[in-house]
């Protein structure tokens, strides 16, 4: 990137960065929330996957701290690929574990 | 305001065998040559903020489902509860999923200055919103009438 680029652009894309990782954090807060105080499954398969879902809340929120001080650091931001897979398929298993859990209830 | 119109006139009458991929000129590569670039951090993050909105585009389709799941005497029969939760829930893991696979792929074609690929699961996601809602709403207009 030309230094010009880099001046005319204040951190935008890294504040952008941070906020969708905190709202990410808050919809698996939202889901972790649903399924153990309105408890649709049953015990103890809603009250289980409730709790997956506030750790995987806990862990985005971990993430989102970690690559938001890397941003403020002024480093030059590494692709996430690990964070991407981990939480992207944790979610796809959340996903059918909850399906599963429709089916059999 | 006059070097930014002076940027966009030199921008205009760029040699034709350069091109600008992802923010920077490169030069045309060579067929056989492994194309290796580390993309501007802008797109990097443009491409991260994309998977997260897929992600949340999963979790809030998992939501609709634990709540579709949820609401008894409102949607009746017991099955179709059961099958429209069902298919949120499926429509929530091809989202997360899908989000992977898209954002490895940018990812991918960006390091190879190459063109970004074509999306397909925006078009199977709102073909099945679309038959989701036809159904849901169906069942509760009859569900009014019974």
């Amino acid at each position: 990137m030309r230094p010009a680029a880099a001046a005319a652009s204040p951190g935008l894309p890294r504040e952008r960065t941070s906020l969708a990782w905190s709202r990410t954090a808050l919809a698996l807060l939202t889901n972790g929330a649903l399924l153990l105080v309105r408890d649709p499954l049953g015990t103890p398969a809603g009250a289980l996957l409730g709790a997956v879902a506030l750790v995987l809340a806990a862990g985005t929120a971990l993430v989102a701290r970690r690559r938001v001080q890397l941003l403020q650091l002024g480093v030059r931001p590494p692709a996430a690929e690990g964070e991407v897979l981990v939480l992207g398929l944790s979610v796809g298993v959340l996903s059918v574990a909850v399906g599963a859990a429709v089916l059999l209830r | 305001m006059v070097h930014v119109i002076a940027r966009l006139v030199a921008s205009c009458t760029t040699v034709p065998t350069e091109r600008i991929a992802y923010g920077r000129q490169v030069q045309q590569p060579r067929p056989d040559e492994p194309v290796d670039t580390e993309p501007d951090y802008r797109f990097t993050l443009a491409n991260e903020r994309t998977f997260l909105a897929w992600l949340r585009t999963a979790l809030a389709l998992l939501a609709g489902g634990i709540v579709v799941q949820q609401l008894g005497e409102l949607l009746r029969p017991a099955w179709a509860r059961t099958a429209l939760s069902l298919l949120c829930v499926a429509m929530a893991g091809s989202a997360s999923v899908g989000g992977v696979l898209r954002w490895r792929a940018v990812e991918r074609a960006m390091r190879g200055a190459r063109p970004l690929p074509v999306a397909r699961l925006p078009l199977v996601l709102t073909g099945a919103f679309v038959l989701l809602a036809a159904v849901a709403a169906l069942l509760l207009v009859g569900g009014h009438r019974a």
